[in-house]
């Protein structure tokens, strides 16, 4: 009895951590595979296409076919190792693929290794949504509403005319039927004239409204001029900010490295997005279209994983033509580091370019749009201030400098200028009657700031 | 000290003349033409109704309403693979080397987006930061597109195989038939080209020669120093060691040997508050910049250079002569002598001349004061200027005669250059190899068979030793633009040492790599810093052994071979002409005679007075005869020296010998229509070139013409035929523009004895502008600047005020800072015929004053002499021998600015940093604030230069490929606005801008205006003067400073600091007793 409970504790023991490890590894197999993959090998393969590294799907079984099943886990950890052992025939097959050595693995468990190549195993690739998030240069929801109550109006208007026709006819066959045609000499000049002699008093009020309306109205467009907002222009790339900002969560100032050092923030040179486009050869939206426009233009041959060049080495380049959407006149000068620098405007950039991460290519954001952002949680966070005056006007970049803030104890420089408004009193209490220091009154509004 | 001086800008001002004053009483010179419009009777004839213009303005408005809603398509192109290095909108900085044959500097350049847009000096090298305006300009000469875009095969495009393989053939079949091959180049003092050029000899065998030529040549100097010292040398010359300097016509500050050195080692004698300040002595014919600068000058022949050393060397060794030199000069010499025999060893001689005797004479002296070892140096010589003017005649000679079989010109242009040029173009054109490696075809380039062009020196590598122990490195800034090639790898190419490349070649770069190397030097570091010291041996020289005798009797010969008229050709700022197509360059009005855009005669003015024959019995109206030449077309003469006649506009000189006339070099390039550029001709009015018979006509003459081999020495003076000429030809001018009203107090000078004199106080030498108070019944003086119509501007206490100090004593004038500006700020170029009219655009001018002691008497005297009577003639008469003074005068920021106050838009405004600000897209070009401004800086913008015809050969933007110069952070401003310095406000931002992001108060060497960076002299400080130990905060406290127009009460942000001269107090006394004897 004792014999068989011990065998049969020893069999629920065991039975349980089987158990166990079944569980364990099967939660692995399910939930770590994808996230292990894309933490350790994604930088350098893709599960069913060759990049830097050869692809990964159907790799096990080969090994398995070939005999070297056992040292799989082995080549992961320390493929040098292994093709310097010289035990696998595979491994020096592969071994010259690339001339990029595979970094060994060496933190990984066999277990893991499993779950990696179950994933890998199972990998398919995914189907592309159609349309949709592409980016396409849009025609604005204002316009089209705005169409419609044209068209609105347009069929009252004929409503109107036509009921007003039948009318007239009907007073027409009226007068004949009681015996006073109309009379021939009378034109219909003649009878708006009368007519506006008649109701002067609505003649003059619809004169006025009417005058009054298109007034307002060519005020508003004239004050528009050359007010770009939602201004989106085509590119030759469908870059989506949406994706790389808003989805992949990289931050501007990694492709617009230029705006902390320089007054231009810069479209990004491409070597930049080779930094990812190297490895990443598909997208989630547009597969392989767009990036390969990437690989045109710098002159990368996805297959042989390397650069093209010409016979004295220098690599066939083609530059980009982009369309710029944030056009300042040449007379302004704006400097980008003096208003994102962490120690001067330290501004977020939405401040001025609205939330990108929800665009997908680069597009003027209109003012009112900054605004509604502002509002959001987010947007509050950031500092974001609201504004008025329509957005990349002068109004508006002056509006923004009297209400922006300086902390005078912020910097070194500042603490400086701080020391000498102390010695002047008058200056000082000028200055700080409202109890803050805006951009305004250390000379922000000044024209030599932005006008040389 | 109660001596009165007057300063005048020019003739007519100083005599009050009726065309003057009729000038000084209008704001602008030149009235609207409003009468003539409106009387001109075709206006009836014009069908353009009333309502027609209706209708035209209102469909302009529309159109241009319409056209405002579009907005164009932008479009940008980043870079593919971007340069580490290169940040758009950031400048990054290189040393290099700046060497041509003619000036040597070690610069700094600063590029934006790879493309050299603006230079300047690079302190700690050999020049120590000095420039020229040549050099400051030679950033416009890289865009030049006359540059040649491939090699030519008699003037035909070929390719650089074609061109390689033909070349090649024709050298080794010369070299095989034993025929000579003969290298001319300017001087090389290239190591690594030196290399080249050696093995290039060696293989094609011993029948090459290499011949350096220096077009304005110091051959006189080396051959005098063989003599002397056993050893063909040209010394290093340190003037900041001299307290007292002489110098017999040579213009070191701007033209000889290093002026780049020179000027800053001088300037560096010349501040009043060391403990010493140097005195200088000039001897010469013209009027020249250094001459402009010295304390004491006297006035020689060309013809008495030799002799005026004699004397001084006669004077101090105490023994009797006789000479052919004024009493005057002689008396001058006397007390030079004095003064250097006082500073045994601490003095300086030199001499400009390129005759041997001369220079042995000058040796003579310098030995006598114990100067070498000390001021000159022997044992570490310059490898400049090695050109040997003897072979370079025997050269010239033998291809003329046809003895020669090959010639490669490399960086020389002697066919424009030698005295026989045009015999020796022609004899080039039927050799059977001519190859030249010159960027332009020009004179030389466009008769040889071949031409290879080299790079610009910004697209090349190399390196100099412009002196012993300095090695010196070169670096490119930017691709090549062209399809050009080193002339040092053709070269090596055809001797078959490399193989020909593309433009990333490498050959010659690795031969300087192996260079650096074999001193030892790191590769990196010796780039970054552009130069770094090298071992050398020095030569074994001779104790001095001249033949004095010998030099004398020969000075003495010379002296007597003088004639009604003698000549001297000299530098200015366009130095021997290879810039002549740079319009900068051109625009820059000469120091002294402030002329722009030609060249000219210059003449002392008692002479013209004879030689135009001038008559009239009103003394004041004769002055207006002479002509400046800006309100009336000068005199035209005709110079004939032998057979070469020259014909050239003739501008009096105050300060020119009498019997002298001096024609400046560089001028009458293109002369057969060679392509040089596009600003190297004569435009009308219409802006397009001048044509006489179908020809382009160039700028001014070419004197090197009337230059001459004599015993084997270059000379470019001598006697000349001088015929007046029936025609009158404009000159344009910029100083007769902008009157000052009659306001003295815009200068301030001083002597140094009564500066340094510790009895005196600022008072007495820098006397503060007072008013007459009656205040309180009383009378009582209250200083100018007490009074105020206005209210302090807050400016003085919060954050920054910008200021700015400017020292008359160091300025030597020579006008690097107004290219620099230029540069900087996008000023457009307007050419002659606008300077005409008064509307030169220069942000930044040099005014330069004439200065005379006051004498009431003299207009008995004058009317004597307008009639033919010179018997007074031992009277000072002004504009003989004026002193001169330079200011440059910018707008003065002032804090009560009367600009602004006259502006109805309010496009002129101030800021709270003290600055005066120019909104360009605001102004609407009422020039109101032009006339209020006291100073007259402000530039009304005429044109659109950037597209208007009439400045297509003249302005960089019209130039698709000189546009690349345009400085991006400054807009480039449109017709119809006013402008103005703007103290460089771009260069402010970013310096605040710099300490804001590095969190710390702003330091004073973080901002420098583009003018005050390039002088070499560093004579302008600028700074916050908010900041009390800032430099300028000190200088403005200083005792030599002032406020121009103090008295006008518009508190200027930049103060001057007074000249000083060191002559003697008793000097000024005296004159100051004449003056009393004839009241």
């Amino acid at each position: 009895m004792k014999i068989k409970n011990n065998w049969f504790r020893k069999g629920i023991y065991f039975s349980l951590s089987f158990l166990l490890f079944i569980f364990i590894s099967s939660v692995v197999f399910a939930q770590d595979g994808k996230k292990l993959f894309k933490a350790n090998c994604a930088s350098c393969h893709n599960p069913i296409k060759n990049a830097t590294g050869p692809k990964l799907q159907g790799v096990k079984e080969k090994l398995i076919n070939a005999g070297e099943g056992d040292l799989l886990y082995e080549w992961v950890k320390n493929p040098a190792g292994l093709y310097g052992s010289g035990k696998s025939q595979q491994a020096k097959a592969i071994w010259n693929y690339s001339p990029t050595a595979m970094t060994a693995q060496g933190h990984l468990s066999n277990e893991e290794i499993d779950a990696i190549f179950a994933y890998v195993d199972a990998y398919t690739a995914p189907t592309l949504p159609t349309g949709g998030d592409v980016a396409v240069v849009s025609s604005s929801k204002e316009e089209s509403s705005s169409a419609i109550w044209w068209v609105i109006a347009g069929l009252l208007l004929i409503i109107i005319v036509t009921v007003g026709g039948i009318r007239r006819q009907l007073s027409y066959a009226l007068a004949e039927k009681e015996g006073s045609p109309k009379d021939p000499n009378i034109s219909t000049g003649m009878l708006i004239q009368s007519w506006m002699v008649r109701n002067w008093f609505v003649f003059v009020l619809l004169l006025v409204t009417v005058l009054i309306t298109s007034g307002v109205e060519l005020g508003n467009r004239a004050y528009k001029i050359g007010v770009f907002d939602d201004y989106q222009p085509s590119q030759t790339i469908a870059y989506s900010h949406k994706l790389h900002a808003g989805q992949m969560d990289i931050d501007c100032k990694y492709c617009h490295h230029s705006a902390v050092k320089s007054k231009h923030a810069g479209i990004p040179s491409l070597n930049v997005c080779m930094n990812c486009h190297k490895v990443v050869h598909e997208g989630t939206v547009s597969g392989t279209e767009e990036i390969a426009k990437i690989h045109e233009h710098v002159g990368y041959n996805v297959s042989k994983q390397d650069y093209n060049k010409d016979s004295d080495g220098n690599r066939i380049e083609k530059p980009m033509v982009w369309n710029k959407a944030h056009n300042l006149p040449d007379h302004v000068f704006f400097s980008h580091q003096q208003h994102v620098h962490e120690n001067t405007g330290n501004i977020d950039c939405r401040q001025c370019h609205g939330p990108v991460e929800t665009y997908t290519l680069g597009r003027v954001a209109s003012t009112e749009e900054i605004n509604a952002y502002a509002e959001t949680d987010e947007g509050s966070e950031k500092g974001i201030v609201q504004l008025t005056k329509p957005i990349l006007t002068m109004g508006w970049c002056i509006e923004c400098h009297n209400k922006k803030e300086i902390d005078l104890t912020s910097t070194g420089y500042y603490e400086e200028i701080h020391n000498r408004l102390k010695n002047s009193p008058d200056a000082m209490s000028r200055i700080l009657k409202d109890k803050k220091v805006t951009v305004k009154e250390l000379g922000g509004w000044e024209c030599a700031k932005c006008h040389y | 000290m109660s001596v009165k001086k007057t300063y005048w800008k020019g003739i007519s001002e100083k005599h009050q003349t009726p065309e003057f004053v009729n000038a000084s009483s209008k704001e602008f010179q030149d009235d609207l033409p409003v009468d003539e419009f409106i009387g001109d009777e075709g206006l009836d004839q014009f069908k353009t109704g009333r309502r027609d213009f209706l209708k035209f303005m209102g469909f302009s408005i529309a159109a241009a309403t319409l056209a405002s809603c579009e907005a164009p398509v932008i479009k940008s192109i980043p870079y593919v693979n971007k340069p580490e290095e290169v940040t758009p909108g950031v400048a990054n900085w290189y040393t290099t080397s700046f060497y041509d044959g003619f000036d040597f500097a070690n610069v700094l350049i600063k590029t934006r987006e790879g493309r050299p847009i603006w230079l300047k000096g690079l302190k700690g090298g050999f020049t120590k930061g000095g420039m020229t305006s040549r050099i400051a300009a030679s950033i416009l000469n890289l865009y030049n597109g006359a540059r040649l875009n491939g090699p030519l095969n008699n003037n035909e495009e070929s390719s650089w195989d074609k061109v390689d393989s033909s070349i090649s053939k024709k050298l080794t079949d010369i070299s095989n038939n034993g025929g000579s091959i003969r290298i001319l180049s300017k001087s090389i003092v290239s190591p690594s080209t030196q290399k080249v050029i050696d093995s290039f000899g060696n293989s094609f065998g011993e029948n090459v020669q290499h011949v350096q030529y220096d077009s304005v040549s110091y051959f006189g100097i080396r051959i005098a120093n063989k003599e002397c010292f056993g050893q063909p040398i040209l010394p290093s010359y340190h003037f900041n060691k001299a307290k007292t300097i002489v110098s017999i016509n040579a213009d070191f500050i701007t033209n000889w040997i290093v002026p780049t050195k020179y000027s800053v080692d001088y300037g560096s004698t010349r501040k009043p508050e060391n403990d010493w300040m140097s005195r200088h002595y000039q001897f010469e014919s013209v009027l020249s910049l250094t001459g402009s600068n010295a304390d004491y000058r006297g006035q020689i022949k060309p013809s008495q250079e030799g002799e005026t050393a004699l004397a001084l060397l006669n004077e101090l060794k105490g023994k009797a002569h006789d000479s052919s030199l004024n009493e005057k000069t002689l008396k001058l010499i006397q007390k030079a002598a004095k003064d250097l025999k006082a500073n045994m060893g601490s003095s300086l001689v030199v001499s400009g001349s390129n005759n041997k005797d001369t220079q042995v004479l000058v040796n003579a002296i310098n030995d006598y004061l114990g100067n070498y070892g000390h001021t000159i140096d022997l044992a570490t010589p310059l490898h400049l200027f090695n050109g040997d003017d003897a072979k370079v005649e025997q050269l010239v000679n033998d291809v003329i005669a046809g003895k020669v079989d090959a010639l490669l010109v490399y960086g020389a242009n002697p066919v424009y250059s030698l005295p026989n040029g045009k015999a020796f173009g022609e004899a080039l054109s039927k050799l059977k190899l001519s190859v030249s490696f010159s960027e332009y075809a020009d004179e030389t380039a466009s008769k040889c068979s071949y031409v290879c062009p080299d790079h610009n020196y910004l697209e090349s590598w190399n390196d100099f030793i412009p002196v012993a122990g300095h090695y010196s490195l070169q670096q490119p800034m930017i691709r090549p633009l062209f399809n050009t090639r080193q002339a040092q790898e053709s070269l090596m190419v055809w001797s078959g040492s490399a193989l020909r490349d593309d433009k990333e070649s490498v050959s010659y770069n690795n031969l300087i790599k192996q260079q650096v190397a074999s001193y030892g030097l790191d590769w990196n570091w010796s780039v970054h810093d552009g130069f770094k010291a090298v071992s050398f041996d020095s030569p074994i020289v001779n104790s001095f052994s001249g033949d004095i005798v010998n030099a004398s009797n020969s000075v003495k010969k010379r002296a007597l071979s003088t004639g009604q008229w003698e000549f001297t050709a000299y530098s200015n700022e366009l130095g021997n002409g290879q810039y002549a197509s740079n319009a900068w360059l051109q625009e820059l009005p000469d120091a002294v005679t402030k002329v722009v855009w030609d060249n000219y005669i210059t003449m002392a003015p008692s002479d013209c007075y004879k030689f135009f024959g001038i008559n009239t019995d009103n003394p004041k109206a004769a002055w207006d005869g002479i002509h400046l030449a800006q309100e009336e077309p000068a005199f035209v003469a005709s110079v004939k020296v032998n057979d070469a006649n020259l014909k050239l506009p003739v501008y009096p000189l105050p300060g020119q010998a009498a019997g002298t006339i001096g024609i400046p070099f560089g001028y009458g390039r293109g002369e057969n229509q060679e392509n040089i550029g596009r600003s190297a001709y004569q435009v009308g009015e219409d802006g397009e070139y001048l044509l006489e018979d179908g020809k382009k006509v160039p700028i001014g003459a070419n004197v090197f013409k009337l230059s001459s081999f004599n015993n084997g020495e270059l000379v470019y003076s001598g006697v000349a035929e001088l015929s007046l000429l029936e025609e009158k030809y404009p000159l344009a001018c910029t100083q007769t523009h902008h009157t000052i009203m009659g306001r003295e107090s815009i200068v301030k000078e001083t002597t140094l004895d009564f500066f340094s004199d510790p009895h005196t106080k600022k008072e007495d030498y820098n006397p503060p502008h007072v008013l007459h108070s009656h205040a309180e019944g009383g009378h009582s003086e209250v200083k100018a600047t007490e009074y105020s119509l206005w209210d302090e501007h807050p400016v003085e206490h919060v954050g920054h005020r910008w200021g700015m100090s400017i020292d008359l004593s160091s300025c030597n004038g020579c006008g690097v800072c107004i290219i620099a500006c230029h540069t900087e700020n996008n000023v457009p170029v307007v050419g002659k015929d606008e300077v005409r009219r008064s509307r030169d655009m220069h942000w930044l001018r040099m005014d330069r004053y004439f200065s005379s002691i006051e004498d009431d008497n003299r207009n008995d005297w004058e009317a004597d002499r307008t009639k033919g009577d010179f018997s007074y003639a031992n009277l000072e008469i002004p504009e003989e021998n004026p002193s001169v003074l330079f200011m440059p005068m910018l707008c003065q920021h002032c804090n009560h600015a009367p600009c602004e106050t006259v502006c109805p838009v309010a496009a002129t405004t101030h800021s709270n940093e003290g600055l005066n600000m120019m909104t360009y897209n605001r102004c609407i070009g009422t020039r109101y604030c032009g006339n209020n401004c006291p100073y007259k800086v402000r530039r009304f913008n005429w044109f659109n230069y950037r597209d208007y015809r009439k400045f297509k050969h003249i302005n960089q933007a019209q130039d698709e490929m000189a546009r690349l110069v345009l400085n991006p952070d400054v807009v480039v401003r449109s017709r119809g606005v006013m402008e103005k310095c703007s103290f460089c406000v771009q260069g402010i931002q970013e310096a605040k801008l710099r300490a804001k992001k590095e969190g710390r108060p702003l330091v004073d060497s973080d901002v420098i205006c583009a003018c005050g960076d390039a002088c070499p002299n560093d004579c302008i400080s600028f700074g916050d003067w908010n900041d009390k130990d800032s430099s300028v905060r000190k200088d403005s406290e200083s005792d030599r400073a002032y406020q121009a127009l103090e008295e006008v009460g518009v508190k200027p942000n930049i103060w001057y600091q007074l000249k000083v001269r060191n002559i003697d107090q008793e000097q000024l006394v005296a004159s100051n007793q004449v003056h009393d004897e004839h009241e």
